[in-house]
């Protein structure tokens, strides 16, 4: 087997295409996916042994991270520009703001794909993509706004569908802050949240309420009754027990049309309950900032759980070792990180469920963060395509079996 | 006129080629090509099409393998 250029794909390949990630050098963003891995060693031609200390339960959800893919590492200087890969489509050209355009591998390992030729085209704005699709000059497309979504819905000419993703959005609170610090404060602003007018107003259906922390699609997700249902006079008797009427709050949030629109419905919601709520977009950069130090108080954001497994979303979020990076909510707690290492760390399927049960039941009942939504993925195509498969996230899309009439 | 024949013949295998032609769309010029190196969600479309994992992720929330790829089981150093 070899990569597209005619490198050979063995062990020795592998495993240098996991040290170049791994290796602090390279400063790779996604090189905390890999971490875990202590050791890589090609013991022979086709056998390659990764050494964890401790054992990491999770290890194979991660190696299927896109991060992780396996790239010709004396090519590593020209992979940004020419990728060379092992998968069914071979680079041709890259136009920026333009195209790229791929090739099917003849000699795919699988099997040749169908469609000789992949167009990805670079295409901003939505309302663009949805003409070009109408007119054949794109066949397939996805993530669309409701709006787009449900006019393409009732288009006879077109096929749409929405799959579950593996992704959430999250109201998070500081619980370090001395205004946040009682937990019938932060049930008081769950119980002002109308989750469903959310999922069905603003995204039309394209959206499912959340509870736990993590959707439905990741393994040991917990389902979870909702404990804090829409409830104003009860939101305002939280508030007035914990003697925090009048509260003036702030919220930060990234530039994101979705979720800045979910943070003026917030904004209405607590103004209901008498709690004034400061909204503050700022790019992303800045935003991370905001959020890392220790004076936030509320934020919101969205997030994937894209190894479709509970440790990489729940030690992100709760971990005391993942303050502020990840753990913004500063719940620290000593009996939740030892649960998150148990996950880590034993094999076994019932153990793994059992703490990850715990650590989001203890979640939601303490609130470091309510659970706002997990957002549907949504596609649009025309007929003309069939047998692509698609679930969790577009990322994924996989061309492998796919014909075009 | 020999030559125009030719160039015939060339646009029409283009034509035949284009319709074995899939176009999607995404809303960003990628920032890099290289699946190491970025955390973008407008890279990972098209690098998940040219390079692989070991193991890929099935619709139903499966691991799967590659065939003759045979993990061994975990086991403590």
């Amino acid at each position: 087997m070899t990569f597209h250029d005619g490198t050979a794909f063995d062990a020795d390949a592998v495993v240098a295409s996991f040290q170049r990630i791994l290796d602090p050098a390279t400063a790779a963003p996604g090189r905390f996916v890999l971490t875990s891995i202590d050791e890589v060693r090609a013991v022979d031609a086709t056998t390659v042994e990764r050494v964890t200390d401790p054992p990491f339960a999770p290890l194979l959800a991660h190696l299927a991270h896109p991060v992780a893919a396996i790239v010709p590492v004396a090519q590593a200087a020209d992979l940004a520009r020419n990728p060379v890969g092992t998968g069914p489509y071979a680079f041709v050209r890259w136009v920026d703001g333009s195209e790229v355009v791929l090739q099917a591998d003849a000699d795919y390992w699988g099997g040749a794909p169908a469609i000789a030729e992949v167009v990805v085209r670079i295409i901003p704005e939505v309302s663009t993509q949805v003409v070009e699709l109408r007119s054949g000059g794109v066949d397939m497309i996805f993530n669309l706004p409701a709006d787009n979504f449900l006019t393409l819905v009732s288009d006879p000419a077109l096929e749409t569908g929405t799959l579950p993703g593996w992704g959430s959005a999250h109201l998070g609170f500081n619980v370090a802050n001395p205004k946040l610090a009682d937990v019938r404060v932060r049930r008081a602003l769950a119980h002002a949240i109308d989750e469903a007018l959310i999922t069905e107003e603003f995204f039309r259906g394209l959206a499912a309420p959340g509870v736990a922390p993590i959707p439905g699609t990741v393994r040991y997700a917990a389902d979870l009754p909702e404990p804090y249902p829409y409830d104003v006079e009860g939101a305002k008797a939280l508030l007035a027990a914990a003697g925090a009427e009048g509260l003036s709050l702030r919220l930060d949030v990234f530039q994101n049309p979705d979720l800045e629109s979910v943070a003026q419905v917030l904004q209405f919601a607590f103004a209901e309950i008498g709690v004034d709520l400061e909204i503050r977009v700022q790019d992303f950069s800045a935003y991370t900032q905001a959020v890392e130090s220790d004076d936030v108080e509320l934020w919101m954001t969205s997030w994937g759980t894209v190894t479709l497994d509970a440790d990489y979303t729940l030690y992100a979020f709760f971990h005391s070792g993942q303050v502020p990076a990840n753990n913004r909510s500063r719940w620290v707690d000593a009996d939740i990180d030892a649960l998150l290492q148990e996950g880590r760390d034993n094999p076994d399927d019932a153990a793994r469920a059992a703490a990850y049960l715990e650590v989001q039941e203890r979640a939601v009942a303490e609130l470091p963060m309510v659970t706002l939504y997990y957002p549907l993925f949504t596609y649009a195509k025309r007929p003309s395509v069939q047998g692509e498969v698609l679930a969790f996230s577009w990322i994924l899309l996989d061309l492998r079996n796919a014909t075009l009439d | 006129m020999r030559r125009t024949v030719v160039l015939l013949l060339a646009l029409g295998a283009l034509a035949s080629a284009s319709a074995q032609t899939l176009t999607t769309a995404i809303g960003s010029n990628p920032p890099t090509l290289d699946p190491q190196v970025t955390f973008n969600g407008f890279s990972f479309p098209v690098t998940n099409q040219v390079y692989e994992t070991l193991v890929r992720v099935t619709p139903d929330g499966a691991i799967a393998r590659p065939p003759g790829a045979t993990p061994t089981p975990p086991r403590c150093a």
